[in-house]
């Protein structure tokens, strides 16, 4: 799970960031609302996570902006707690608000839940076959098993169990283990997605040579 | 003046009872004055007439006939022999018609010497009437009345004739004619004052009705007051419109304060909170941050506070002070902070450098400033404090040689919670609106300008009306 994080304090961009990949995302952290924009023309992200309270642009304005050119879950952390502030946030898009001081869990569960509601999915567990991932537990159980899976690996799966069926590239798949700036080590889906094969079941992600990987839905 | 419609009456009132009462007395004397002409000039002629028909032979039996056809009833005239009354015969008595103001007009004739020879009837009611002694008008007092007389000498008859009216003759004429002129006026003034109390009224209910429109309203409603008035309230209008424009502007903009300190004082502790939660999941240096958090949200906190009391504290009479030990002192104060960071703090300049400004507000002012450039200095970096004399106005300038601020905030920067973006410091945007407040106070200007090829230059100049004088 990739996420976009604009918050413009360093203190607790670093402490979102921090604990967010903890949860096993990866984050891309920018401090400016303009380089919102851009970022989302060039990667793909899970989630956009949104300070309202930008020094550089009006974080309303930078919200329509980012809903002009995507559908991604956004959600907003604004410290402002006026009903038409929260009620006119959610009007320009965003998809669900946090109001700081925040809960981390609290964080965690809603952008579990924007995320899940853009799938179109309604429980925070996904079920594929006979491979069921509890989203809030990290808990992933194989044939009713649970199986133990390292913080890439579940992310990876995580993400094409997301979208069954459907080829994930490797670079899709690369970006959602490293954020910006870090070094690509180039056979690292390789690894993982062994691994996986080796804890799950070797015929349920299949290699698409060239371009990447898919999840078959329906092996059982 | 309590109520203008009350004064515009009370006002028009008594002009228009003053101004009654001149018109009437002027026109009591104006009449008083011109009947008497009128009058005097019937005696005189009458007089004349009277003198042309005396028969220069007349015997005392054409007196005696004369007198019976003069008599009244009650008031028979008089006929004198030698200064005695001689009874008339009253066989041919006077006119059976005849008006009773005909008994206010009495002729009479003397004898050369004085001595009366045939008198009207009411001159013989006390006693014979004073005889004329010149020729002329003159007023006579008799029998407790007053008379208007006019005596003239007939050569031809050797006769003197004085014919007279009464006074109280000429006073009712007089005084009819004011009350005539005094009793529609009487008449119309109760009419007049109703119709003025009506205009008044009228005139005063615009005033009224702006009034009303700003006293009925809750203390949210900042609209603008748009009701058509006379033209001599557009000026009251256009002020009261300009005061609300304020108002809102001053609203709106501790509305945005409000926002701003919201946001200020939830984001450290929104950091501070997940920071825990991170510490607890195990993160190391988790704790430490949390403790940056901790120091932040109560420099915004001690900030904001500093920036309430300097809203609602008057000024407080600024004495002259020197700055130098107050500056040095709070250098001292912070040279940990610059040591820690191996920055270079130095003051340079004047050793004594005179003020007029409170001393506590200089100090926290230089503190705020101190310390930004303390904050925005990368380690080992330099810090000069300067104090000098600036075309003859005490100056402070704090210069660093931070990162310097982008030219489109330069002039910014002094409003609340306004910091320069992307910046690693933590600060809370209050400072330098702190700097900024201060400085007004002490009637000093704040300048902001990068110095090249890196930092900041923050200069505090006291401006001359330092009244150094007084």
């Amino acid at each position: 799970m990739r996420a976009l994080l604009i918050e413009d304090d360093p203190l607790l961009g670093d402490g979102i960031k921090t604990a967010l990949e903890r949860e096993g995302y990866t984050v891309d952290w920018i401090m400016l609302g303009r380089e919102a924009i851009s970022a989302i023309g060039s990667e793909t992200f899970s989630v956009i996570i949104l300070d309202l309270g930008l020094p550089d642009m009006d974080g309303m304005q930078v919200l329509q902006l980012l809903r002009q050119q995507s559908t991604l879950p956004i959600l907003i952390l604004t410290a402002r707690d006026a009903m038409e502030d929260r009620i006119g946030g959610l009007d320009a898009g965003a998809d669900d608000y946090v109001l700081k001081p925040f809960n981390l869990q609290e964080l965690l569960a809603r952008l579990r839940v924007v995320m899940r509601r853009a799938e179109g999915r309604a429980s925070q567990i996904l079920t594929l076959g006979a491979l069921s991932i509890d989203e809030a537990l990290h808990a992933v159980s194989w044939r009713g098993k649970d199986v133990k899976l390292g913080r890439r690996e579940y992310a990876l799966l995580l993400e094409l169990a997301r979208h069954p069926d459907r080829v994930l590239s490797r670079p899709r798949l690369e970006n959602l283990l490293y954020g910006w700036g870090e070094e690509v080590e180039s056979n690292t889906v390789e690894v993982h997605i062994h691994h996986l094969r080796k804890k799950l079941e070797k015929h349920l992600i299949i290699n698409v040579r060239g371009i990447g990987y898919r999840l078959d839905s329906q092996v059982q | 003046m309590r109520s203008i419609r009350r004064y515009l009456l009370r006002t028009l009132a008594i002009t228009m009872v003053v101004a009654g009462g001149v018109a009437v007395t002027a026109a009591y004397l104006i009449t008083d004055h011109e009947l008497e002409e009128i009058l005097d000039t019937q005696l005189s002629l009458h007089s004349r007439i009277v003198a042309g028909q005396l028969d220069p032979n007349a015997t005392i039996d054409d007196y005696a006939r004369l007198a019976a056809r003069m008599g009244l009833p009650a008031h028979p005239t008089q006929l004198y022999r030698d200064g005695i009354a001689v009874p008339v015969s009253s066989s041919e008595s006077g006119p059976k018609l005849y008006h009773e103001e005909e008994l206010k007009l009495v002729l009479g004739f003397w004898n050369a010497d004085g001595s009366p020879r045939l008198l009207g009837g009411k001159w013989n009611d006390a006693g014979p009437f004073p005889a004329p002694l010149e020729e002329g008008f003159r007023w006579e007092s008799y029998d407790g009345h007053r008379w208007r007389v006019f005596s003239m000498f007939d050569v031809a008859s050797d006769t003197w004739i004085s014919m007279g009216l009464r006074g109280s003759f000429h006073d009712e004429v007089v005084e009819r004619i004011t009350w005539n002129n005094l009793l529609p006026m009487l008449l119309l003034l109760p009419l007049l004052l109703w119709l003025m109390s009506r205009v008044i009224r009228r005139g005063v209910a615009p005033i009224q009705a702006l009034s009303s429109q700003v006293q009925g309203r809750s203390a949210h409603d900042l609209r603008q007051i748009n009701n058509p008035v006379p033209q001599e309230l557009n000026g009251l209008r256009q002020s009261l419109n300009d005061f609300i424009t304020r108002l809102k502007a001053t609203l709106e903009r501790e509305r945005r304060f409000t926002a701003d300190a919201a946001h200020e004082l939830r984001t450290p502790l929104a950091a501070l909170r997940i920071h825990l939660d991170n510490a607890q999941a195990g993160g190391e240096q988790s704790l430490q941050k949390a403790y940056v958090g901790v120091e932040r949200l109560q420099r915004v906190v001690e900030q904001l506070l500093i920036l309430a009391r300097l809203d609602q504290v008057a000024t407080t009479s600024p004495a002259t002070i020197d700055l130098y030990p107050i500056i040095a002192e709070l250098i001292a104060e912070l040279w940990p902070l610059a040591d820690e960071r191996d920055q270079h703090l130095r003051l340079t300049g004047l050793t004594r450098l005179e003020v007029r400004a409170d001393e506590v507000e200089v100090g926290i002012l230089f503190r705020n400033l101190l310390d930004n450039a303390l904050r925005y200095t990368p380690e080992g970096g330099q810090v000069e404090v300067e104090l000098a004399l600036w075309e003859g106005l005490p100056q402070l300038t704090v210069s660093d040689t931070g990162p310097g601020l982008p030219e489109a905030l330069l002039d910014k920067v002094t409003e609340r919670f306004r910091r320069a973006s992307g910046q690693g410091t933590t600060g809370s945007g209050l400072g330098l609106s702190i700097v900024s407040e201060l400085a007004q106070r002490q009637n000093a200007r704040l300048t902001l300008s990068n110095r090249t090829p890196n930092g900041l230059a923050v200069s505090v100049v006291w401006e001359q009306n330092q009244h150094q004088d007084r």
